[in-house]
This record gives structure tokens, sequence and C-alpha cells, in this order.
């Protein structure tokens, strides 16, 4: 017998109901941290009255876990959390019950029964950005983006806690799109996969360039391998 | 990228000033009569923590014809970018400039937050003097506990609410909205204001002082009352609570529900400002106490309730309450926390109720070593109840101890600091697996209290006694912590300061001086050269005051009789206590009149 269908079994054996949802997360909430964000929408679910178990012991915490934090300033069209309920419910019903809690510029959109016990950080295969940036000479960038298309291995320098490590961004990155939308003005569209347990940030790709671009906005999207298991 | 991204894409903690949160009212502008920023002069998440704050806001918008947004002191980053940019400081709802607000209402809880009002007037643009502002200005209104003595803010401000605010507060936009369009004066406004009581209108008095000392305060106009008595509520039952708390964005300091259960405090610790401008003393029924925590829990989603009091073991049938409270509540997860519990094991069986599982820890603010000592104060603790609390407190498992002491209290010597050292290690040798954190704050002198003449400590005899705990208590299990004595000291002397102290926070304000509750913002060279430079000995406001010369919060009334006080403070000299007051059973007359 495979671990993944123990797995199902004891899921389906101890009354707890998993759900994956996905929530975009637009506008100004963009500057909501996500330590804080979790506790805001802790509260919002409870606000919600939805069945939600807990954690057993001294200090019980509602059965909620994130994936992958998205960084303050940044918009996400595509975020997940799971949920874990005590009861069996219509999807549509837990995803009003909860968005009737929340403002507009942070709603649910998606969910699915989940079977098994596995995290949202293993499933996630990558995350798509959206960088608006603008740069003063156009034929530069043009030049260097090409460069990268054609390069094998491009090393940057990027922080992780409280290191600095060399790390091959070519290889995080599985497609990359330029657009001039106005005079000077780009979106660079990024498909990147998580490697392990890392990932890049959408600005550490403005690290290629020898003049780095401005930064103006950037949006995410976290891709799963699938979402129900 | 839009205008407010480019401010705030750089900023620390840029949650703090977008608004947007849970439970906030949004309302029409055009359709409002009366438009209120409500200001609070330091960071977000202080302000967000204090529940008179909350009030205000509730009562406010709780009006058809009014609209308040908030407001709070930006960070110093975002303060350095507003003036760059030259963009003025906005409310947080619907991001208006603040000159285009009627009022700008300040919610004061602390003499460390003077320069923030400052700060938020210069960032919006309205002149920081009441003479230099006109009918076209906002106005600008203070209230909360400091402006008890509200002199050191005097030349800044139009208006000072004095007291609790739930019921005067419509009375003056009712007036003010008559008043608003009439072509009439600012002064014409300004006498129909003075009629309410709890109104102070301080352009409206002169002061008087011989060299150093304060002589008289005295109305300009016969028509200006000579005394300001603080508004109180009758009846805190049925006073307007806002259950629907706006729910921040980010971590603030006191991230809980909220509900004050009791105002007021029976107690008469003499050091204890809130103990005297609270009085008398009043409950919430446990029956409204209850619908309250639904409707939180219902609006807010707080997993965490706290029940406000001055002191919780005082409120009647608080094991009711309590009890009440876990059988409706803890199928929803709710926790409640009890703050400023006695030393006593009645407060143990409370600790005991509200933490069933886990003994986190527990917090007694005995403020001094002796018994002797706490006699002075008033502080009605016996050594022996005390130990004996403790002992039961260890046998039922709780091995971790929070003491609050003060130092610098009126009659203290080494000999109590050095007895606070034995009562610590007397503490150790009941339980030596115990961890204990002990906090020391440094006594000031507060006005409205017996202690009001008291002088404020010096430096060097607080570095002593600091010397004196630190050699006694060189412990791996006892953890000591020192209130910043330099923090200590401008409080005391903005608590106890008169009008000449206006022109001292200006100039420290334009020095660059900032959040000075902060200990990484705050610089006492700057205080200390602003005083130099206007020629004004700061001694002055910490030395012990001769009991027959005026005060300058003379003309403002907590109720409480100076003849009271003056009575309080013999007997704390004479070591004698004053047993607790409830009205009825037991009155000792402090002069505070019952509802």
């Amino acid at each position: 017998m495979s671990g993944e269908f123990l797995a199902i079994i004891a899921v389906l054996f101890m009354d707890k109901f998993i759900y994956r949802l996905a929530f975009y997360k637009k506008e100004l909430l963009k500057y909501v941290s996500s330590n804080d964000l979790l506790s805001f929408l802790i509260r919002a679910l409870r606000r919600s009255y939805l069945p939600i178990c807990y954690s057993q012991g001294f200090n019980p915490k509602p059965l909620i876990s994130f994936g992958l934090p998205c960084p303050v300033g940044v918009e996400s069209e595509q975020d997940w959390i799971d949920i874990t309920l005590g009861k069996e419910m219509e999807k549509n019903e837990i995803m009003e019950s909860l968005n009737s809690q929340l403002p507009k510029s942070l709603q649910f959109f998606r969910c699915e029964r989940k079977y098994t016990n596995s995290s949202l950080i293993s499933d996630t295969y990558g995350i798509n950005y959206e960088l608006k940036v603008f740069a003063l000479i156009k034929e530069k960038l043009l030049e260097e983006v090409a460069e990268f298309k054609n390069k094998e291995n491009v090393m940057i320098l990027v922080r992780r806690g409280s290191k600095i490590k060399e790390i091959n961004i070519k290889s995080f990155i599985e497609d990359m799109e330029l657009k001039e939308i106005e005079t000077g003005y780009f979106i660079v569209s990024l498909k990147t996969k998580k490697i392990g347990d890392s990932i890049i940030r959408g600005e550490e790709f403005l690290e290629i360039f020898s003049s780095k671009p401005l930064l103006l906005d950037q949006k995410r999207e976290v891709v799963l391998n699938c979402i129900n298991y | 990228m839009t205008d407010f991204d480019f401010l705030l894409n750089d900023i620390e903690k840029p949650s703090r000033y977008i608004g947007n949160e849970h439970n906030i009212m949004i309302k029409d502008w055009d359709k409002t009569k009366l438009k209120v920023a409500l200001a609070f002069p330091d960071l977000y998440e202080v302000g967000m923590s204090h529940l008179g704050f909350q009030i205000i806001y509730y009562i406010l918008n709780r009006r058809e014809d009014t609209l308040c947004e908030r407001v709070f002191s930006p960070g110093i980053d975002l303060e350095r970018k507003l003036r760059d940019k030259r963009i003025p400081l906005f409310s947080l709802e619907t991001k208006k400039p603040l000159s285009e607000f009627d009022w700008i209402a300040f919610s004061v809880a602390y003499e460390l937050t003077y320069t923030g009002i400052l700060t938020i007037l210069s960032l919006a643009n309205v002149p920081l003097f009441s003479y230099a502002r006109t009918e076209a200005h906002p106005l600008i209104i203070v209230g909360g506990p400091s402006v008890l003595n509200p002199e050191p803010l005097a030349d800044f401000v139009d208006i000072f609410f004095i007291g609790e605010a739930e019921e005067a507060l419509d009375r003056i936009a009712d007036t003010y909205l008559a008043w608003k369009g009439s072509g009439r004066t600012k002064m014409e406004l300004f006498k129909k204001l003075s009629e309410i009581q709890g109104v102070y209108i301080p352009s409206l008095y002169e002061t008087d002082y011989d060299g150093n000392n304060f002589l008289t305060i005295k109305p300009k106009y016969s028509w200006v009352p000579k005394k300001i008595e603080k508004r109180v509520i009758n009846n805190l039952d049925k006073a307007p609570f806002p259950t629907n708390p706006i729910l921040p964005l980010q971590e603030v300091v006191h991230d809980r529900g909220v509900i004050e259960i009791m105002r007021g405090c029976q107690r008469n610790c003499r050091f204890c400002f809130a103990g005297y401008i609270y009085r008398p003393k009043r409950y919430r029924s446990i029956e409204t106490i209850k619908r309250y925590v639904k409707e939180i829990i219902d609006s807010a989603g707080y997993e965490e309730i706290s029940l406000l009091s001055l002191s919780s073991s005082d409120y009647p049938e608080i094991e009711k309450l309590i009890d009440i409270l876990n059988s409706e509540f803890s199928s929803m997860y709710v926790n409640f926390s009890l703050p400023s519990l006695r030393a006593d094991n009645f407060s143990l069986e409370l600790a005991e109720k509200i933490e069933k599982v886990r003994k986190s820890g527990l917090t007694f603010a005995i403020e001094a070593g002796t018994e002797r000592l706490r006699k002075v104060i008033n502080k009605g603790l016996k050594e022996e109840d005390f130990f004996k609390t403790l002992e039961i407190a260890f046998s039922k498992g709780w091995n971790r101890v929070k003491l609050y002491f003060m130092l610098g209290l009126p009659t203290e010597t080494d000999e109590d600091i050095e007895e606070i050292v034995n009562l610590i290690k007397r503490i150790i040798n009941l339980n030596k697996r115990v961890s204990l954190h002990l906090g020391f704050s440094v006594f000031i002198p507060k006005p409205h209290t017996p202690f009001q003449w008291e002088k404020f400590e010096k430096e060097e005899v607080i570095e002593r006694r600091k010397s004196i705990l630190l050699k006694g208590l060189k412990r791996r299990n006892v953890e000591l912590d020192f209130h910043d004595y330099s923090m200590s000291y401008l409080e005391a002397i903005f608590s106890r300061g008169d009008r000449r102290l206006s022109k001292i926070l200006l100039q420290a304000w334009k020095k660059g001086s900032r959040f000075e509750s902060w200990s990484e913002y705050l610089n006492p060279n700057i205080w200390k050269e602003t005083f130099l430079m206007e020629d004004i000995n700061p001694e002055q406001y910490l030395e012990g005051r001769d009991l027959n010369l005026p005060l300058p919060w003379d003309h403002i009334s907590c109720g409480v009789t100076k003849l009271y006080l003056l009575k309080e403070r013999e007997k704390a000299y004479k070591g004698e206590e004053t047993s607790p007051c409830e009205w009825g059973v037991s009155c000792d007359y402090c002069g505070v009149i019952h509802g």
C-alpha cells in the first residue's frame, strides 16, 4: 500500500476536510506583510463561522496554512491557502462565506477539496511574475535581454536571510518575455520554477542588467503542480 | 504605479498608512456636515491599541451628520518624504489632506507624545500656534488623560476637553455645527463652547509668574469659567462603546479585543494618576459585557478579549463574570485576559479560571519592597499575604513571575531597596525553579494625586539604587529591567509643567526631537540644549513643591478636592493607610460625586 494511499485513508477517517483555496491580493493590501495577512485571514475565517478545525494542545490554533510568503509591496493574482474544516461543504459556500468578510481587494476565487496532507510549498511548481519597469536606454535593455536568452548560465548575487549567495538565475526561469507598453516603459513577464525549496523573487531578475531598470510595479501568481491530490 | 505607491514604496511598515482595515467607516464627504480628523500623536501600532481612540472614532461616526477619519504620526522616514515632496499629511480612510477637515481632534494619552502633535499640525500645513489660526483653519481639539494638566500644550490648542467625552462630544459637535457657516467669529464659537462642562479654551486665560514660580492663571473675560470641571458619565453601562472595533492590518501593541468592564478604582494608591482622575468607580453589567463579547467576536473575529479595568479583581462578581464568559464562549476558541491583578489569593483563583490549561505567568505590581513604603503609597499589600499567594502559586505550577517596582518613591531610602534584594532572595528560597522578571520604573509625581507636591528623584540617587539591585541580584533566574531615566525625567517635567513649556516643546521639536517615548528615538541632549537656550531651568518642575503655592493645574478639577489630597499626603508621611472606597459603605469624602 503506498504512503499516499495511507495518507488519504487517514484524512478520510479523521472527519477533517481539507480545502485548498486561491485568492488575489491587490491594490493597497499589497503592503500587508505575510505575517499580518495570516492573522487578517484567520480573523476573517473566525468571523465567517466556517467550521474550521483547531490544533490540539495547550494553545489551539486554527488549521490554516500558507504557501510561499508574498513580499510586501507585491500584488498577487493568485496565492493559496489550505484550511481544514470539520465538515464537508460546498466549495462555493466556503468562498462566499469568506469573501463576505473580506474587502474587494482580497477575494477568494477558487476552492478545491484536497485528499492528502501535502504542503502548499511542496506542491508549488513555481511563480509567474509581471514586472513593470522603466529603462532609459531601450537598445541596451533589449541587447541584454537577448544576451540573457542566449546564455546557459547567468550568475547573480541574491540575499537569502542574512547570507548572500550566488545563484544561476537562468535555471529558475522557464520563460521570459519583454513588451514595451509606452516609450521607456516595459512589462517583463517571467515564468519561474521552484528548485528544491528555493525560488527567485521577481525583482532579482533585474540583477542581470548592467544598468538596472527602475522597478515600478510587481505582480505575482503562484502556480501549483496540480490543485487537488 | 500610483502616486501613493511612489510615496510608500521605500517606507518602513507601509501598512501603517494604507487604511483599508476591516470595520473602518467611510462616509460621503459631500453629504456630511462635520468632518473630523481624529489624530493620535504616535505611530499607528500605538494609537490603534488605545481604547479611548476607538471610542471617539465610534461616537463621532455614529452621528449621521459627521464623519471621522484617522491619522497617526508618520514614522521618521515618511515625515521626511512628505516634507521633501511637499505632500500634506492625509487621513487613512479617504487620504484627504488634514487641512480640509473641520476639526483635528487629538487623543493624548501620554506626555511624551506631545511633539507628535506639532509634527501632525505642521505636516497638515496648519499654523502651530492657536493665535495664528483663523476661522478658515481646522479647530484643534485635544482630549485624553494627559490633559488633566493641559498647560504645556496651551499655546497650540484651541479647545481642550477635560474628562470623559462620551456624552459631551455630541453637544460640542452640535454647537460647532450651529456656528459653522454662520459667519460669526471664532470668539463667538468659543463663548458658546465654554458653556459646556469639560471644555477648556486656554486662549481665554492669562497666566502670571513671579520669577521661576507660577503665580496665577485667570480668565480674561467675565463670561469665562474660573474652574473647569472634569466631565464624567454617570452610567457606564449605557455609554456608547465600539463593539465593531477597527481591526488593525498590522501587528499593534495590544492586538486583541477590549471591553472596559470598570472605570475608576477603589484602591487609593497615592501615586496613581488614573486612580484619581477616573473617579468615581463605575461598572458595566455582566449582561452588557456578555453582549459586547458576542458582538466583538462577530464583528472582529478576535481570539482574545481583554477585560479592561484598573484593578480586575475588584469588579463585583468577577468570578461569576468569568464563569459565564467561559461557558458561553469557550467553544468559540476565545481567551479572556484580566490585566492588573492584585497580588492576593483571590487573584490567583481568577488567573486559574482564565488560564485553565497553561500557566503562562503571573504579573504583580507590588511597587515597593517594604511594607512600610507600601503603606506610604497606600498599596495595601502585606508581606505575609504576598508570600502566601506566591506559595500557593508555586504549588499550583506557576513558575514565572513578573514583579513591578518603582524607584524614587516619597520617603524611600537605600534600605528600602536593599529590602527588595532580600525579598527576591526569599522568593527564590521558596522556589528554586522560579523565573523572575523585575521591572523598575522611576516614580513620577503626577498632578491631581496626593503626591503632586513631591520631588522627582535625582539621577544619581536612582543610579545608586539601581547598582544596589544589580549587585544584589546577580542571579541566573532573575532578569532586571530598568525604565529609561531620561524618559521619566521628561515625563515628570511635562506632567507638572506650565504654559512656559510650550516654547520648549516647539524648540525641541524644531531641533528634530520626535517619538520621545521610544528609547531608540529619544535624544535627551536636544532637550537639555533647549532648556538652556530658552533660559528655563527644568529643575523647577522636578523639585518638591511648596504646599501653599498655587499649581498650574489648579483651575482644572477632576472632582477630588485639594484638601483631601493634602490629607492623604499627610497620612502618607505618617504611614497611615486609607481603606478602599465603596460608595455608601466606606467613603473618605474625596469630593467626587457619585451619580
